[in-house]
C-alpha cells in the first residue's frame, strides 16, 4: 500500500522507521536524498516558474487543462491528461510528451512559444527517472471554470418557477387570455399597435395546418365560413385536438427532437425493422394527451416503471433511436458514441442543456463540468449494448409478463392444435412427390414437365417432409419455404383430384389457424446488464483513459439537494428512472420551461427562446420571460398536459392577428407578435396538403412505414436494404409514416427542410434554394398531383372555368380568389400553351401545380 | 464572425422589398419579367446580397485565397499507398516474410501476418522526381504539379466513419462536409447552378449521403448530386418537357399571385427571397444542362479526358464536368471512383482502376493549367484510408483496411509543386516523418481557400463547431 501523497516530506522523516518498510514495494515514496532534491532545485524549480507557472499555478490564479504544477501533488495528480508525472516512469508522464512535442496537438509550451532545449528535456527526463524528487508541499485543488452556486442563483433557467401575475392591459379586449395580456403588455410598453384580425378563413387554414397539418377541405371552410356563433372556433378546434391527425402533426414535431430513425447510419445503414412502433407510440401518446411527465418517464425508463407495458417499453426505444456504428473496429468507442449520443439528446431534448460539449472537458461556457457529464452517462451505461442479428440492433418481445405469457400459451396451444393438420398436410405431399421422384427415376416421355425436375432437390425435400418441424428446421433450415412455389407445381401435376381437394382443405385449415396467431410485438429496446459496470471519467473523453470513479447524478447546478438515489429493480438498476422521475420532479422548472417553449415555437414558427434546444448561459433570456414563465406554471398545474395548452394558444387573441402589421414601416419583428409570424410549412404539410388537394391523400394510420417513388440512380453503397416502392395508395399515405433512412433522407422531403436524424434537431432552418423551387415546380410526385387535382376540379366543378379557378383556390388556399387573382387565373386557363403536349399541356393540370408553388399555400399566413 | 456585406445603395433591404411590394413586384413585374435576361441584368434585384435570404451569396474569406475552387477526387475504399504513391522496396524484399506490427484495433485491419510487397515498379518523374508507380503512366507527366502526401494518418478504419472524417472531419454522422463549410465561407460565385455538386458517376461513398451533407447547416449548404447521363440534376425538367415560353408564362402567373400576396405581407424578406428563388430556378433549367454538355467539347478534347476509351470513359467524362462546373464559378465539386476496397485481388483491382482513372484525372490537371484554372483550383485526390502492407501473397491476394498511414495528393489551388511530404516506416504501416492527420489536411485546404481553420465556426448546439474540431494546423510546408 502506498502511503498518502499528501503527507508531508518532512513528517515522512520524522517518522524514519517507516520509510524502511515501505521503500521497497511503494517507488513513489522513496524519499528525496539531498542529491535529488539540489537537482529539483537548480534544473527543474527553475523551469518550472519560467516556464509552466503563468498557467498553471495558484500565485498566477489559473489551473489550465485542470493542471496545478505547484505542488508535488499536482504534478503527480496531473490534469486532463493524466499524471503530469509518474516518478520513475519517463514514458508515463505526460510533462515529458508536452515539452518534447511528441503530439502536435499538446505542444507546451504553447502557442508557438520557443520548444525548450534538448538539455533542459533531458534533465526532466533524468528527474524523473531518479523518482521526481520534489519538496513542494501542499494540497493541489485546480480552479473551477465556474462557480456552480453563482450560475444556479444568476441564471433564470436554473432557477425554481417564479409566480407571475398576470398583467392587465389597457385595451380590455386583451385580457380575456393571459397570454394576450402578456403579448399587449409589451406591444404597449414599445409603442406597438397590434395588427386587425385575420379574416376567419385564414385563421381557419392557420390553425387546420398547425394542430393536423392538413388544410380544411372545401366543406370545412363554407361551415364555418356559415357560423356566427361566438363558439365556432372553439368547436374548430376542439374537433381539430379530437383528430388521429393531431398526433401525426405534433409526433413529426417530438421526432425532429428524438433524432429518430429507423436505420444504423455509417457504412451499412442496416435496418432496424421496429422503429416504427416508437414512431407509433409518439403519435398516440399525443393523441391520447400523455401528460409530458409521464411522456418523459416512458421514454427514458419505460421498461422500469411499475405497470411497465408494451406501449411504455416501446417508449424506450428513444435511448437507442440514434445512430450506430455498429462495423467500428473500435467497438468500445462506438459503444460510448452510443451513450453519448443518449447523454446529449436527453439533455438537449428535456432540459434544454448542451451537455454534450463536456465530454472531453468541462464546458466552455455552462457551468458544466466533465464530471457532470459522466455522471449522467451512468444512468445509461447498465445498457446492454446489444448489435443483434444482421445489425439490425436490439430485438426484445413487449408486453406486461402476463401479456407475453398469454401470447406464448395461445402460440403453444395453436402449434398443439394444428399438429395433426400440418402432419396430415405433410404425409400427403409427401405421397404425392414420392410419386414424382419415381417418375424423376423412369423413362424420359415420364419425366414431368413442370416443378420440380432435379432429383438431389427432390430428394432433399422428401428427407425434409420425412421430419417434423422442430428436427426438419434444425437440418433443412427454410428449404420448403424456398422451394413452396415447385413443389406446388409438382403437386398441381402430379396429386390426383382427390388428393389435391385434401391438400387444399388442409391448407385451409391451417390458415385458419395462423390467423388467430397473436401478433409478435417486438421493438427495437435495450435491456441492462445484471451488474452495471463501474463508471468513470473517461480524460479527453477517451475511453482508453479512464479517470476518477463517478456514480450516476444529475447535472450539479441543477441539483438544490442530494442527488436522487435510484432504487434498484428485478432487471434494472434504476437510474434511468431515478433520472426521468428528477427531471420531472425537482428539475421541472426547466422541463417545464423548455417544452412550452417548444410548443409555442411549433405554433408561431418563431419561439420565445432563440434556440429551443439551448437554456444554458449560452441560450440567453426569452423575449418575454414573465410569459414563459407562465406558460411553464399553467403547464405544471395543468397536469403537463399539451391539449390544454394548445387550446389556449390557438384561441388566443395573439393566435388570430392579421399577418398585414398596423405600421409596416415600424418593422415589429416577428418575435413582438404585433402581427401574425409569417412562416414556411414543415416538409411534411406541404407534402400532406398536395395530396389532400388532389383527393389521394390516404389517411390510413400506424404500422411499418411507407416507401414512396424517388429517384434512386444517386444511392450510396449503403442502399443494402433496397427501396421497395410502395404501392400507389400506401405511397399517398402522410409524410409521418415515410421510412426514415439515415443515408439516404427522402429527396422530397429533406429538400424541404426536414432534419437530418443523427442530432436531436430543436429548430428546424428554412433556407430557400433553387432546389426546392424545381422540386415543387417539376418534381414528379408534384407532376402527377396536379394532374390528379385537376380531375378532381374537373369532376367536381364541371367544365365551367370560373366554378374550377373557386374549387382549386378552395382546395388549395382555402379561400375564394381575389377579384385580380381570378382575371389572371381565367387568362390563363383561356389560352392553350403552345408547343406542349401530353398532361402537361392541359392549363388546369398546370394552374394547379402553380398554385402548389405559391408563397401563400407553403406559408402559415 | 461571418461578415454580412450590407444591401447597397445604403438602404435597407426591408425598405427595398417594401417598396417592391407596393409598386414594382404587383404591377410591372409580369410584364418586365417577360423580358428575356430581365433577371439576370438585374442581380441586386432579385438576388438578395446579404445571407439571410440567400445562403449562398458570396462572401470573402478571411484573407486572400490562393484556391477559388476545389476538386476532389474521391477514390471510395481507399486505394493502396505501397502500390501508388509511396514505394516500399524494404516491404518488397521481405514478401512472403511473416510480420508483427505493434498496433491495436481500430485504425488497420490486419497487423500481423504475411508481408505483401507491391508488384509495381516505380520511378521519379518531372523535374522534381516525385515517385509514382506504374500504374499512372499520364499522371507521371503532370508529375510537376503534384504535391504527394505520405504520411496521411485518420483515426478509423472502418468505411463508414472513415469516409466521414474524411469528408466532414467527424467520424460521426451529423455534421457539414468540407464542401458545406467551403458554401458556409465563401459562398457561390455562380447564383444559376449549385455552388457544390458532388458526381458520384463512377462510385458512390460509404455512409452515401452523409458525406455530402450541410449536417447541422442549413440544407442550402448541402451538395447537390448530379446525374452522369439524362437530366444532371433532379427535377430540372419538368416529366413532360416543357419550351421555355410556356414555362415562362407560368412563371408569370406565379409571380403575379407571389407579389399580390407580398403586398398583403410587407417587409417579409423570406417571402421575397423565395419569389427570388424562382427566377434562379428558371435559368438553372438552362444552365445546369449547358454546364454538363460535352456535346460541343471538340474531340481533341474529349480525348485529352480519356473519352475515346472504354474503360476511361465514364470517369472522364465526370473530370470534364468538373472542369466545366468550375470554370462557371462552381465553388466546390467532388467526384467519386470506386470501388479501390480490395480486400482480394489487390493487384488487378488497382490496375482496373488506375486505367479508368489515370488518364482522366492527367487530362484534368493538363486541360486546368492550360486554361490558366490550376493555380486558383485545388485538387485532391484520395481516399478514406489506406490498404495494409500486409495482406495476401497467394494469386488475388488483397490488403484490407488501414489508417495509421497512406496517401494522398494534392496539385493547384497554391500547393507547393513538384513535392513529397512526410513518409511512412520502411514497411509502410506507421506515418513516422511529419505525420500529418485528417484534421490537418483540412486545416491546409480550408487555409488554401482563405481560412483560419480555428475562425472559421458555426454555432451549433451552445458550441461553435469548426470542421477541424478542436485539432488540425495547417502545413506550411506544403503551401506555396
Amino acid at each position: 500500500m502506498c502511503l498518502d501523497s499528501r503527507m508531508s516530506w518532512r513528517g515522512l522523516v520524522a517518522a524514519g522507521w517507516l520509510l524502511v518498510v515501505v521503500s521497497s514495494t511503494c517507488l513513489a515514496v522513496d524519499p528525496p536524498t539531498p542529491q535529488g532534491l539540489d537537482f529539483f532545485e537548480r534544473k527543474i524549480r527553475p523551469v518550472l516558474v519560467k516556464a509552466c507557472y503563468d498557467c498553471h499555478s495558484v500565485g498566477a490564479g489559473t489551473s489550465e487543462g485542470n493542471l496545478l504544477l505547484d505542488t508535488r501533488a499536482g504534478i503527480r495528480k496531473g490534469g486532463s491528461r493524466g499524471p503530469a508525472v509518474v516518478p520513475g516512469q519517463p514514458a508515463k508522464s505526460s510533462l515529458l510528451t508536452a515539452i518534447r512535442h511528441d503530439d502536435h496537438e499538446f505542444e507546451m509550451p504553447p502557442d508557438g512559444a520557443e520548444k525548450l532545449s534538448a538539455a533542459v528535456i533531458a534533465d526532466f527526463t533524468t528527474w524523473i527517472s531518479m523518482g521526481a524528487p520534489d519538496p513542494r508541499d501542499g494540497e493541489s485543488k485546480p480552479f473551477a471554470r465556474f462557480d456552480v452556486a453563482k450560475a444556479r442563483k444568476e441564471h433564470w433557467a436554473f432557477q425554481p418557477l417564479q409566480a407571475v401575475t398576470v398583467p392587465v392591459a389597457a385595451d380590455p379586449a386583451w385580457n380575456a387570455s393571459p397570454i394576450d395580456a402578456f403579448i399587449r403588455t409589451v406591444l404597449d410598453e414599445r409603442g406597438l399597435m397590434p395588427a386587425g384580425e385575420a379574416e376567419p378563413l385564414s385563421w381557419l387554414r392557420r390553425v387546420h395546418l398547425d394542430l393536423v397539418g392538413l388544410p380544411p377541405t372545401p366543406d370545412e371552410q363554407r361551415a364555418f365560413a356559415a357560423d356566427p356563433s361566438p363558439q365556432a372556433r372553439e368547436r374548430v378546434v376542439d374537433g381539430l385536438l379530437r383528430r388521429p391527425q393531431y398526433g401525426e402533426r405534433w409526433g413529426r414535431h417530438w421526432l425532429d427532437v428524438a433524432r429518430y430513425a429507423e436505420t444504423n447510419g455509417y457504412e451499412h445503414d442496416a435496418l432496424r425493422p421496429h422503429s416504427w412502433r416508437y414512431r407509433d407510440w409518439v403519435i398516440a401518446a399525443f393523441n391520447q394527451d400523455l401528460p409530458y411527465d409521464r411522456f418523459v418517464l416512458h421514454q427514458l425508463a419505460g421498461d422500469e416503471v411499475e405497470g411497465s407495458d408494451a406501449a411504455s417499453q416501446i417508449a424506450t426505444s428513444f435511448l437507442c433511436i440514434g445512430p450506430f456504428d455498429h462495423v467500428s473496429n473500435d467497438g468500445r468507442k462506438a459503444e460510448f458514441d452510443l451513450f453519448d449520443d443518449m447523454v446529449g439528446t436527453t439533455a438537449s431534448a428535456f432540459l434544454g442543456l448542451t451537455l454534450q460539449c463536456a465530454r472531453c472537458h468541462d464546458h466552455k461556457f455552462e457551468p458544466l463540468s466533465q464530471a457532470d457529464y459522466y455522471r449522467l452517462l451512468a444512468a445509461f451505461e447498465p445498457l446492454k449494448i446489444d448489435r443483434g442479428e444482421n445489425q439490425a440492433g436490439p430485438v426484445r418481445e413487449v408486453g406486461t409478463p402476463a401479456e407475453i405469457e398469454a401470447r406464448r400459451a395461445a402460440n403453444a396451444a395453436l402449434d398443439t392444435e394444428a399438429a395433426p393438420i400440418r402432419l396430415d398436410y405433410d404425409a400427403t405431399r409427401l405421397a404425392v412427390l414420392e410419386r414424382v421422384a419415381r417418375r424423376l427415376d423412369g423413362p424420359p416421355q415420364d419425366r414431368p414437365k413442370k416443378g420440380l425436375q432435379d432429383t438431389k432437390a427432390l430428394t432433399q425435400i422428401l428427407d425434409a417432409l420425412r421430419l417434423v418441424p422442430p428436427e426438419r428446421e434444425k437440418k433443412f433450415r427454410g428449404l420448403l419455404t424456398r422451394e413452396d412455389g415447385r413443389i406446388e407445381q409438382s403437386l398441381a401435376v402430379e396429386a390426383t383430384a382427390e388428393e389435391l381437394a385434401r391438400l387444399a382443405g388442409l391448407k385451409e385449415k391451417i390458415a385458419a389457424l395462423e390467423a388467430r396467431r397473436p401478433e409478435p410485438m417486438l421493438a427495437s429496446i435495450f435491456s441492462e446488464h445484471a451488474k452495471p459496470p463501474v463508471s468513470r471519467i473517461l480524460l479527453r473523453g477517451e475511453h482508453t483513459m479512464p479517470g476518477d470513479e463517478v456514480s450516476f447524478a444529475p447535472p450539479e447546478v441543477l441539483l438544490a439537494g442530494p442527488p436522487p438515489e435510484p432504487q434498484p429493480t428485478a432487471t434494472t438498476a434504476g437510474r434511468r428512472l431515478a433520472l426521468a422521475r428528477w427531471i420531472t420532479g425537482p428539475a421541472a422548472p426547466l422541463a417545464a420551461r423548455v417544452m412550452v417553449n417548444r410548443l409555442w415555437q411549433y405554433h408561431f414558427g418563431v419561439g420565445l427562446m432563440n434556440d429551443a434546444n439551448d437554456f444554458g448561459i449560452a441560450g440567453g433570456t426569452p423575449t418575454h420571460p414573465a410569459l414563459l414563465e407562465w406558460l411553464a406554471n399553467d403547464f405544471v398545474r395543468g397536469g403537463w398536459t399539451f391539449k390544454r395548452l394548445h387550446r389556449a394558444i390557438v384561441l388566443s387573441r395573439t393566435y388570430r392577428l392579421a399577418a398585414t402589421p398596423t405600421d409596416p414601416q415600424a418593422q415589429p419583428g416577428a418575435e413582438t407578435y404585433a402581427a401574425w409570424p409569417v412562416h414556411r410549412l414543415d416538409a411534411e404539410p406541404i407534402r400532406d396538403a398536395i395530396l389532400a388537394a388532389s383527393g389521394q391523400l390516404n389517411l390510413k394510420s400506424t404500422g411499418p412505414s411507407i416507401h414512396p417513388p424517388f429517384d434512386q440512380k444517386i444511392v450510396g453503397n449503403s442502399a443494402r436494404n433496397d427501396w421497395k416502392q410502395s404501392e400507389p395508395e400506401e405511397a399517398a399515405r402522410r409524410s409521418v409514416y415515410v421510412f426514415a433512412k439515415r443515408a439516404i433522407p427522402y429527396p422530397d422531403l429533406s429538400i424541404l427542410g426536414q432534419p437530418e436524424s443523427s442530432v436531436s434537431c430543436g429548430k428546424r432552418a428554412v433556407a430557400t434554394t433553387s432546389v426546392q423551387a424545381l422540386l415543387l415546380l417539376n418534381g414528379k410526385f408534384v407532376a402527377r398531383q396536379g394532374e390528379l387535382m385537376a380531375a378532381r376540379v374537373r369532376q367536381e366543378a364541371g367544365e365551367d372555368p370560373a366554378a374550377q379557378i373557386g374549387l382549386a383556390f378552395a382546395l388549395t388556399l382555402c379561400r375564394p380568389p381575389r377579384p385580380e387573382e381570378f382575371e389572371a387565373a381565367r387568362g390563363f386557363l383561356a389560352s392553350a400553351p403552345a408547343g406542349v403536349t401530353g398532361p402537361a399541356a392541359d392549363p388546369l393540370t398546370a394552374f394547379c401545380v402553380l398554385l402548389f408553388n405559391t408563397n401563400e399555400f407553403v406559408y402559415a399566413n | 464572425m461571418m461578415q454580412h456585406p450590407s444591401f447597397p445603395c445604403g438602404r435597407t433591404r426591408r425598405e427595398l422589398l417594401w417598396e417592391a411590394g407596393c409598386g414594382f413586384f404587383g404591377t410591372a413585374l409580369t410584364s418586365l419579367l417577360a423580358t428575356d435576361g430581365f433577371f439576370s441584368r438585374q442581380a441586386s434585384a432579385d438576388m438578395p446580397a446579404d445571407r439571410e435570404n440567400n445562403p449562398s451569396a458570396p462572401l470573402p474569406p478571411h484573407f486572400p485565397a490562393t484556391a477559388k475552387a476545389c476538386i476532389f477526387l474521391y477514390m471510395v475504399g481507399g486505394p493502396s499507398h505501397v502500390d501508388t504513391f509511396d514505394p516500399k522496396p524494404v516491404l518488397t524484399s521481405r514478401h512472403g516474410q511473416k510480420h508483427s506490427f505493434d498496433a491495436s484495433g481500430a485504425k488497420t485491419q490486419k497487423s500481423n501476418g504475411t508481408l505483401k510487397g507491391s508488384p509495381f515498379t516505380f520511378a521519379r518523374h518531372g523535374s522534381a522526381g516525385v515517385e509514382i508507380s506504374e500504374l499512372f503512366p499520364a499522371l507521371a507527366t503532370q508529375a510537376d504539379e503534384l504535391c504527394v502526401l505520405r504520411s496521411m494518418t485518420a483515426d478509423s478504419s472502418a468505411h463508414g466513419s472513415a469516409s466521414l472524417q474524411m469528408n466532414t472531419g467527424f467520424l460521426r454522422p451529423g455534421f457539414p462536409s468540407l464542401g458545406s463549410w467551403s458554401m458556409y465561407g465563401l459562398g457561390s460565385e455562380n447564383q444559376d447552378l449549385p455552388g457544390f455538386v458532388v458526381l458520384p458517376v463512377s462510385g458512390t461513398p460509404y455512409a452515401g449521403a452523409q458525406n455530402w451533407s450541410a449536417g447541422f447547416m442549413p440544407a442550402a449548404f448541402q451538395g447537390t448530386a448530379f446525374n452522369a447521363k439524362g437530366e444532371p440534376v433532379a427535377n430540372l425538367q419538368s416529366a413532360s418537357g416543357i419550351a421555355a415560353a410556356e414555362q415562362r408564362r407560368r412563371l408569370d402567373l406565379l409571380n403575379t399571385f407571389n407579389a399580390q400576396h407580398l403586398r398583403r405581407t410587407p417587409a417579409n424578406d423570406e417571402l421575397a427571397a423565395r419569389i427570388a428563388s424562382y427566377e434562379l430556378a428558371y435559368r438553372m433549367q438552362a444552365a445546369a444542362p449547358e454546364a454538363v454538355d460535352l456535346s460541343r467539347e471538340p474531340q481533341a478534347m474529349t480525348r485529352l479526358y480519356g473519352l475515346d476509351q472504354r474503360e476511361s470513359e465514364t470517369f472522364g467524362r465526370g473530370c470534364l464536368m468538373a472542369r466545366r462546373l468550375v470554370e462557371r464559378g462552381v465553388r466546390f465539386v467532388q467526384l467519386f471512383h470506386g470501388n479501390w476496397d480490395t480486400h482480394g485481388d489487390n493487384d488487378n483491382a488497382h490496375r482496373r482502376n488506375t486505367l479508368q482513372t489515370d488518364r482522366p484525372i492527367a487530362g484534368l490537371l493538363q486541360d486546368l493549367k492550360q486554361r490558366g484554372l490550376l493555380d486558383s483550383t485545388l485538387v485532391i485526390w484520395g481516399g478514406e484510408f489506406g490498404r495494409t502492407p500486409i495482406g495476401g501473397v497467394e494469386k488475388n491476394g488483397g490488403r484490407d483496411h488501414h489508417a495509421l498511414g497512406f496517401s494522398m495528393w494534392m496539385a493547384g489551388g497554391g500547393i507547393r509543386k513538384g513535392t513529397m511530404y512526410g513518409g511512412t516506416d520502411e514497411l509502410g504501416f506507421n506515418a513516422v516523418d511529419s505525420k500529418m492527420h485528417i484534421h490537418d489536411l483540412h486545416a491546409t485546404i480550408l487555409h488554401l481557400m482563405g481560412f483560419d481553420h480555428e475562425q472559421l465556426t458555426y454555432l451549433h448546439n451552445g458550441r461553435d463547431y469548426r470542421l477541424t474540431d478542436v485539432h488540425g494546423r495547417v502545413i506550411h510546408d506544403i503551401v506555396a
